[in-house]
């Protein structure tokens, strides 16, 4: 199955740029079973694709060798196929390592005539802290009344959504607080009319006082919102072991996309899902993050809790 | 520098191949006219030097004469174009082929020499009086003439191998060739005759029917222009009569049409002064069609201008076309196009003109018009959820068809008849002058004409909806890779052959440049069925049956044969501040 992430690597490579749904269809000849947007984003999160807003179209990436958090090793991002991985094989020994659900990790421990440099450690400075990420989530009006869309909501509790008999409890009375109502939704408008919809959303409705509104992301970025908005419903935490140099995220509260994506380029792997004694719940684990990038992290905000092992 | 033999050839692949869509069908359609034309670009880009006295028509000449000619006598031995041709030996075989697959993985530029001389064979053709009899001893009397050389039997046998050679080389590169040999006395000189579309005085008499005719109907789209064509259609010359009223040669009919349709573009009819150079009196214009621009962040559509490049063009150099106040630069897209225009139509129905600088050749685009649009998917992208107008939709191949309100109830009508069927219809209701309906994934379902002819349609639907080839072959499924025909050999294609009715059709694998046939099989149409190759390599399938034949190539790569694609317009990024200002692209950030 490793061959075929590679392969899927190498297609979109080749094909340069695409749809959301050339990007399916290539994943199902191929035969992968995860989920196209799921694949979209962990090649996003290696540095491998970028996509338009709202993630319909990609474009692959120019290639480059990357520094690792800890800087002894450089691996590769961008477009590769069979013929550029020859011409690096040429110029030193690579490391290949496979990864479950991605294409596989080239390495190398000799420093490249040409590479980036450490940009995980470069992003680590434009991080935005958490609340002013959460402040700029983009609002969007919806083009029909509620009554003309079907609504699901996302039960925290059962990580799935759950359709909805009729509209959403939700005010329109910006001084009234909608506990009720405040969740992330996925709208799909009932009668087809027009091209825009066809387009199922996904969005979260911020019903604090004197807010009210809709806002748009990714369905993780969303959901991330909901926690960091409710912390009362449960807490944000991630865990993390320096003798190891492992970082551990709840897989429910999967950060938004790009602080993931600065935990990704620290090493070139992405997130395992694993257990740990202690925590009834899965964890993703990130390796190879060194103790300042923590530092910085617990920094984001106060309400993201650290718990070290 | 006064151009040799291969400067000609270099500056006909140029003009005549460089820039030609693939997958579509080329025709060495060469006149005197064509001739100034290629040489003046040279001029002007400072590689020729100008001639005040002599024509570049006789320049052409003297030049293939200098390196062809042996004592007076055609001698082709100076034509090396062996590495093209399928050779005769099992290690030239496959020398071949991997001369094939690094052509096509690696987009190299390997001209033909033969093509001066091919041009030269056209001249002749198109220099024939349009009285006259395309007989073989008319053609060579006109050959000698002209190149003051004979040409013994030997020399005919040796250039129809060239255009052999010629029309693999353009297998290869995902054209369709369509030079062909004649029968019995026309064996040889039918392969340039077959590339003649218009003659000197075809061209003559077609200008002057359209000043006579024309002077009211400005702007037309290509729609209205072959309404206007098959009306006028007595009034043209006997041999442009003869082309586009035979159907079984399609691809000839649609160039003739296409070649009729710039002349018409370019005004040059409007003032027909003989004695004005002809390149004087042309306005020359580029014509736009549609390019559907969907943002899936909102799911509106914009449609925009998407200009095309015309035939003879020498892209070389900045052109700029002016918008309001604004100068917009004319970016190359791909063979054939120009990058989609940031113009938003407002209104598809309505023509407009911009002024274009940066050439003294082209003046104008002009985007024509119409109250209907088909556009079908990226040809070299299939997949991409791009759709424009890059040629007419065939049977069987899903496109997005745009149309005013007047046509709905005719479009219902052929839906009911089982011509034609879609998935989806929407109001467009941001486009203005009527209420627009996009009909998503429309399929021409049947061919035959008898079965068309049962439903009376205007000629802005006919344009785009009646078939003009009895069978076509839709291809789905496989791994497709970016390029016409190109497909990751190991995963099977789905088929299937449209036909208007469900008969048995025989049909055949080859590999290009193989005399020996990999399979054959016979294959119901209308019903869909599985193709594996059985390795990498170029492929063709051939098909014929009771609704003619059609002939369809494939390049089968293996992953060995991808390679990073360098031409990417389009690339996203992630923002690291609100103004946009850094950015971060895979592994690169950086600041704008």
């Amino acid at each position: 199955m490793s061959e075929a992430w590679n392969q899927l690597l190498y297609w979109l490579s080749a094909q340069g740029d695409g749809s959301q749904k050339n990007l399916s269809q290539t994943c199902q000849t191929l035969g992968l079973a995860a989920k196209p947007d799921q694949i979209r984003r962990d090649l996003q999160l290696l540095g491998h694709l970028e996509v338009q807003p709202g993630a319909e179209r990609w474009s692959i990436t120019r290639p480059c060798w990357i520094q690792t958090a800890h800087k002894d090793a450089w691996f590769w991002t961008g477009a590769r196929v069979p013929h550029t991985l020859e011409q690096e094989r040429a110029q030193a020994d690579l490391e290949i390592t496979s990864q479950q659900g991605a294409p596989d990790r080239i390495s190398r421990r000799t420093e490249p005539a040409d590479h980036v440099g450490c940009t995980s450690e470069r992003l680590l400075g434009y991080l935005p802290d958490l609340a002013f990420w959460r402040a700029h989530l983009v609002q969007v009006d919806l083009h029909y009344p509620l009554a003309e869309y079907q609504f699901e909501r996302w039960d925290v509790e059962r990580q799935a959504f759950q359709a909805l008999p009729g509209i959403p409890p939700i005010s329109p009375d910006p001084y009234i607080a909608d506990y009720e109502g405040t969740g992330v939704y996925r709208l799909k408008k009932r009668v087809i009319r027009r091209p825009m919809d066809h387009y199922t959303k996904i969005l979260y409705w911020d019903g604090s006082i004197g807010k009210k509104h809709w806002l748009i992301a990714d369905f993780i970025g969303l959901r991330f919102a909901h926690f960091y908005d409710n912390p009362t419903d449960e807490e944000l935490r991630f865990i993390y072991r320096e003798s190891s140099a492992e970082l551990w995220i709840p897989e429910h509260q999967r950060w938004p996309y790009i602080y993931e994506r600065c935990l990704v380029l620290a090493s070139g792997y992405l997130a395992e899902k694993t257990s740990l004694a202690g925590y009834d719940y899965p964890l993703l684990k990130f390796r190879g993050i060194p103790r300042d990038y923590v530092e910085h992290f617990e920094h984001l905000s106060d309400t993201l809790k650290i718990e070290a092992i | 520098m006064i151009p040799n033999y291969s400067d000609w050839t270099l500056a006909l692949y140029e003009v005549l191949l460089k820039n030609h869509p693939e997958g579509q069908a080329v025709y060495l359609q060469i006149d005197t006219d064509s001739l100034e034309q290629i040489a003046q670009q040279q001029v002007e880009s400072g590689n020729w030097r100008n001639q005040e006295q002599t024509s570049w028509t006789q320049a052409f000449l003297r030049a293939v004469r200098d390196y062809l000619g042996d004592r007076g006598q055609l001698n082709l031995a100076r034509i090396k174009d062996y590495y093209l041709c399928p050779p005769p030996s099992q290690a030239q075989r496959y020398e071949c082929r991997q001369i094939a697959r690094y052509q096509l993985s690696h987009q190299a530029v390997i001209c033909p020499l033969s093509l001066g001389f091919l041009a030269a064979q056209v001249l002749v053709a198109t220099q024939m009086r349009s009285d006259q009899e395309f007989s073989s001893g008319n053609y060579y009397n006109r050959f000698r003439q002209l190149l003051q050389l004979d040409c013994n039997h030997l020399e005919r046998q040796g250039a129809a191998r060239l255009w052999q050679t010629f029309n693999y080389w353009l297998q290869l590169r995902q054209w369709i060739p369509t030079a062909h040999a004649g029968q019995g006395p026309q064996r040889f000189i039918q392969y340039p005759i077959s590339q003649c579309l218009l003659r000197q005085g075809d061209r003559q008499k077609f200008e002057q029917v359209l000043n006579q005719t024309c002077r009211t109907h400005q702007n037309m789209g290509p729609q209205g222009f072959e309404a206007w064509l098959s009306a006028h259609q007595q009034l043209l010359s006997r041999h442009v009569r003869n082309i586009l009223s035979r159907p079984e040669d399609d691809l000839q009919r649609q160039a003739l049409i296409q070649a009729l349709y710039a002349i018409y573009l370019d005004r040059s009819w409007w003032d027909v002064d003989e004695n004005l150079p002809h390149r004087l009196r042309r306005l020359q214009r580029l014509r736009a069609g549609l390019y559907r621009y969907e943002n899936f962040w909102t799911g509106e559509i914009e449609y925009r201008p998407y200009p095309e490049m015309r035939r003879l063009q020498n892209v070389g150099g900045s052109l700029q076309l002016r918008y309001h106040d604004q100068t917009l630069n004319l970016v190359f897209d791909r063979p054939g196009f120009y990058q989609p225009l940031p113009i938003e139509i407002q209104n598809p129905a309505e023509s407009q003109t911009f002024a274009l600088e940066g050439s003294s050749d082209l003046q104008e685009l002009v985007f024509t018009g119409s109250n209907t649009w088909a556009l079908v998917a990226d040809p070299l992208n299939p997949h991409s959820g791009v759709y424009a107008t890059w040629h007419k939709p065939l049977p069987g191949e899903p496109f997005y068809f745009l149309c005013l309100e007047t046509y709905l109830q005719k479009l219902v009508e052929l839906k009911t008849f089982n011509l034609i069927d879609w998935e989806e219809k929407l109001v467009l209701d941001h486009l203005s002058s009527g209420l627009w309906y996009e009909f998503r994934n429309m399929q021409i379902l049947k061919t035959a004409q008898n079965q068309w002819q049962r439903v009376q349609l205007p000629p802005e639907l006919s344009y785009w909806l009646l078939p003009s080839q009895s069978i076509t072959l839709v291809v789905k499924g496989g791994l497709p890779t970016r390029g016409s025909g190109n497909y990751l050999w190991e995963f099977p294609l789905q088929l299937q052959i449209v036909s208007s009715s469900d008969e048995e059709y025989a049909c055949s694998l080859k590999e290009l440049g193989q005399e020996q046939t990999i399979c054959t099989f016979s294959q119901r149409a209308n019903q869909p069925f599985a193709l594996k190759f059985p390795k990498y390599g170029c492929y063709a399938l051939e098909i014929t049956g009771p609704g003619g034949r059609l002939s369809k190539r494939f390049n089968a790569l293996s992953w060995e044969d991808l390679r990073l694609r360098q031409d990417i317009t389009q690339r996203y990024y992630h923002p690291l501040d609100e103004a946009e200002h850094i950015r971060m692209e895979g592994g690169y950030i950086y600041h704008v």
